[in-house]
């Protein structure tokens, strides 16, 4: 895409993003129009239910896409995401963690331990497979797969030791958007905002660093620091957003990876479009998830897992080319 | 001639062997340096030393007498540059995108790049023949016309020394030849300073105005092509029997290997 598009299209996606939040509060097992007139409790639907719930779907949709961009382009790896690293597993542990330990730190601590554990479970699949060379996109998967199975285990482990936060639990494990919480949804929107603006900055640097750590270095890039920073971001952004909306897959490997196909690779339009695609998807899938059973809803995770995992595939089996995937 | 590189002392150990070994010399500004030997001798280690990929067990690279180890990452790609023997890209940039990124150590963090960047990546892509690649994705170039582009990406940079690791050996005889032309010519107009990593030892000889011959880890010689490259020297360090011939003129030698033999 050429760079005197980057802000047409930018404009463009924040259109879609207000069409499809505005259409997303009218949708619901009652029946809203914005044309007729109001019954009294309507205002309390759309402003104490559906609005909350998609300024959640906004802030989470986009911090998942950002991190999803920022793994891709840190590993230079096009398939990697929080989901399939274990980030989200890690993030999602913390919070039960915080949970059973009934710590108490007035809104941060399920964002914090998030956060920490986040971060661990980077750290320990990027060693695990040995990233720092040049890692096949096996080795990468893999290790996110042992990572992220050993990661679920401890939280069945949590689950089968408390019997009373099983029901908390079980909404970390099947992403869940129903978080009403203004408070806890301003602190995680604060920070997941801060950490997007925070990467835009990084976004020339991530152009480097996804040639290589070796080819980076020598374009002048200090690339032990940069890549700490943004683990160290990526995992706050993905902390705070599982801390609300348990483990969503998919929206951070398939939003980068469209958004790519149209604006091409470079960081610093790809990041932004991601954010604003992100939230777009997370709204239609929640609009999904709540309707097509209504009044029943089922996990909004479960809805991306349905659309995410036969486009994972055919994304890997379209292979190298295209896609730009390699071995 | 002035001495703008210095490698003193510089011994590497991996995986328990040494694989670089009281490493010293120096180049000189404006010098063609052609590093040979055989394989696993140390010859990418050391680019890779002089390149910070890797930070040496003991001894240190000088650039104008400062240790590039105390220098920031910016600084030092602004005086070196590097060309990989291959590039893998993963992500479909433009070659433009691709060149641009050699203006790295110059823009700034909060700034975006400007006329004199995009002036730059221009002439550096007029001199390596690429400009009309310039909208084309990178990786559907053929693996000749990819090198120049990196070459082009080194030349953004605006660097005093070019190291170079095995530039050719991925490409046919056109290609390398066009690849090392294109060497020379930096080297000899823009006042380059070229250290290069060589696997065929005749063109090394035709390219390089001197050679610096690696075995295992250590200096086994530097000089210039003539008086290095012997069937003696060759028999060696390769341990193998080969013919010599040179060239009436130039006296320049090129290396016939003898088929079978009796080793």
């Amino acid at each position: 895409m050429k760079r005197s598009n980057w802000i047409l299209s930018i404009a463009v996606l924040m259109i879609i993003l207000a069409l499809a939040a505005y259409i997303s509060v009218f949708i619901g097992t009652v029946k809203i129009s914005p044309f007729t007139q109001w019954q009294d409790y309507y205002r309390t639907i759309i402003y104490d239910i559906r609005l909350p719930r998609v300024f959640l779907c906004i802030i989470v949709g986009s911090g998942l896409a950002v991190a999803g961009a920022i793994f891709q382009g840190l590993l230079r790896n096009p398939l990697a995401d929080p989901y399939i690293l274990g980030t989200s597993s890690g993030a999602a542990l913390g919070a039960i963690i915080a949970i059973m330990l009934r710590i108490n730190m007035f809104f941060f601590d399920l964002p914090l331990f998030s956060f920490l554990f986040a971060l661990l479970s980077i750290i320990l699949v990027y060693n695990i497979a040995g990233a720092k060379g040049r890692t096949s996109i096996q080795t990468l998967l893999l290790a996110g797969i042992i990572v992220s199975s050993f990661l679920s285990a401890l939280i069945m482990l949590a689950m089968s030791l408390s019997r009373r936060e099983t029901h908390d639990i079980i909404f970390w494990i099947m992403g869940n958007l129903t978080e009403n919480n203004f408070s806890l949804i301003k602190i995680v929107g604060t920070l997941v905002v801060s950490g997007i603006v925070t990467v835009m900055f990084f976004a020339r640097d991530l152009n480097v660093m996804s040639m290589g750590e070796e080819t980076a270095g020598q374009l002048g890039i200090e690339t032990e620091k940069t890549k700490k920073f943004l683990f160290i971001i990526s995992s706050l952004i993905v902390g705070a957003v599982v801390s609300v909306s348990g483990m969503i897959g998919f929206i951070g490997l398939i939003v980068p990876h469209i958004v790519r196909m149209i604006t091409g690779p470079d960081h610093r339009i790809l990041i932004p479009s991601s954010a604003l695609v992100g939230a777009i998807v997370l709204i239609a899938a929640d609009t999904i998830a709540r309707t097509v059973v209504a009044p029943l809803e089922i996990p909004v995770g479960v809805v991306t897992a349905l659309f995410g995992a036969p486009f994972f595939i055919y994304l890997l089996r379209k292979g190298k080319r295209v896609s730009g995937v390699k071995d | 001639m002035k001495e703008t590189l210095r490698i003193n002392n510089v011994s590497h150990r991996y995986n328990g062997s040494n694989v670089l070994e009281g490493v010293s010399f120096s180049v000189s500004m404006g010098g063609f340096l052609g590093v040979i030997g055989p394989n696993g001798a140390g010859k990418s280690t050391l680019l890779k030393v002089i390149s910070r990929s890797i930070k040496p067990d003991t001894g240190e690279v000088l650039l104008d007498g400062r240790p590039i180890c105390e220098m920031k990452r910016r600084e030092t790609a602004r005086r070196i540059a590097f060309v990989p023997e291959e590039t893998v890209v993963n992500f479909s940039f433009t070659c433009r995108d691709i060149v641009l990124m050699g203006r790295t150590p110059y823009i700034n963090r909060f700034s975006w790049e400007g006329n004199e960047d995009y002036r730059k990546v221009e002439e550096a892509m007029k001199l390596t023949d690429t400009l009309k690649f310039k909208a084309r994705d990178i990786n559907d170039l053929s693996s000749g016309e990819k090198q120049r582009v990196i070459i082009a990406r080194a030349l953004a940079q605006e660097p005093d020394i070019l190291l170079l690791d095995e530039p050719t050996s991925h490409l046919d005889i056109s290609h390398q030849k066009v690849i090392l032309d294109l060497i020379r010519k930096l080297n000899r107009d823009n006042n380059l300073t070229i250290i290069t990593v060589m696997h065929d030892i005749n063109l090394a000889a035709l390219y390089c105005e001197e050679l610096l011959f690696l075995n295992n880890g250590k200096i086994y010689m530097k000089g210039s092509p003539q008086e290095l490259i012997t069937e003696n020297n060759i028999r060696e360090v390769y341990g193998t029997d080969v013919q010599i011939s040179r060239d009436n003129k130039t006296g320049l030698p090129g290396v016939i290997i003898i088929p079978g033999g009796n080793k």
